[in-house]
């Protein structure tokens, strides 16, 4: 037990001994004074932003243009499809081949 | 009222000096536990100032159950944990190498038998803590540098005592075989006579 506590205070004393250079130097101070200050202008001021927002905004910018582009594609079938020109029906008799609409114009009259 | 209150006081009502008293106070301690946890300087440097603007920008958060002191610790621990982790993932996802690995790859030391007086003087014990795991790192460094009990330790790191203890057990053995293999422990005793 004596032995492992000399070891111990020996491991504690060489560590302070090796660790007596690392200062918390003048610089490193002044830096957390300045970040502390109040007026600081904004520009000089330093953002964190957590990376999951980050993930969220770059999944919004890239979906943006896919909904646009899926948007645009079914507006684009729907239009074909209302433009479409009605289709002539053909009628075939004894006399010949007539349009629906040609036959219809002429019982009008 | 003793220093620590009069810094306490300075801080809530938003004080530069007692900011200033604050580092003054405990900024060494606090970048030598996050050199000897992060192995680097710039990163344990980085730490350190934002351990002090946390501090200072959450000193209403501090209920005063406990130490100053050790509530510094705690934040100082919290963002080297966090920085490990970062480190990890970004090894992970960018396959990057050890940066320490890489520079001590790029300039080898002249090789040297292990045990030898020339590898025994160019070896340090913060190098040998260096090369243990993060978690028993930890420990050792909280327990040798920070002379804290295991107990304490279990309340700082909010742990079970027990596991605690046996993390410090491993980890002190693991550490007395790095020595005892370079022959540390030897060369010491006969240099303290």
């Amino acid at each position: 037990m004596n032995e492992r506590f000399k070891e111990d205070e020996q491991i504690r004393n060489e560590l302070r001994t090796e660790l007596e250079h690392v200062v918390f130097s003048g610089k490193l101070k002044q830096n957390v004074l300045e970040s502390l200050e109040p007026g600081r202008s904004f520009w000089k001021k330093e953002i964190v932003i957590p990376l999951p927002v980050i993930a969220f905004a770059l999944i919004l910018i890239a979906a943006i243009p896919v909904a646009g582009w899926r948007h645009a594609v079914s507006l684009q079938g729907e239009t074909a499809i209302a433009e479409r020109p009605n289709e002539e029906k053909i009628v075939v008799s004894a006399a010949g081949v007539f349009y629906e609409s040609q036959l219809k114009r002429e019982g009008d009259r | 009222m003793d220093e620590e209150s009069r810094i306490l006081e300075g801080l809530r009502q938003g004080e530069a000096e007692a900011a200033g008293l604050l580092m003054d106070r405990y900024g060494s301690d606090i970048l030598r536990t996050a050199v000897l946890l992060l192995k680097d300087r710039q990163w344990a440097e980085d730490v350190a100032q934002e351990t002090f603007l946390l501090a200072c920008r959450r000193i209403h958060q501090f209920r005063g159950d406990g130490s100053l002191r050790g509530w510094l610790l705690r934040t100082a621990i919290h963002l080297c944990r966090g920085r490990m982790r970062r480190a990890a993932w970004k090894r992970l996802l960018f396959n990057l190498s050890d940066e320490a690995a890489e520079h001590e790859a790029l300039h080898p030391l002249p090789a040297v038998s292990p045990g030898s007086t020339e590898w025994v003087n160019r070896m340090t014990l913060r190098d040998e803590i260096g090369k243990l795991p993060y978690k028993y790192r930890e420990v050792i460094v909280l327990h040798y540098f920070q002379d804290m009990r295991t107990s304490d330790i279990a309340g700082l790191l909010g742990e079970p005592e027990g596991t605690v203890k046996s993390r410090l057990k491993r980890a002190r053995g693991q550490l007395k075989q790095h020595l005892e293999d370079g022959g540390w422990e030897h060369e010491r005793t006969i240099q303290g006579g």
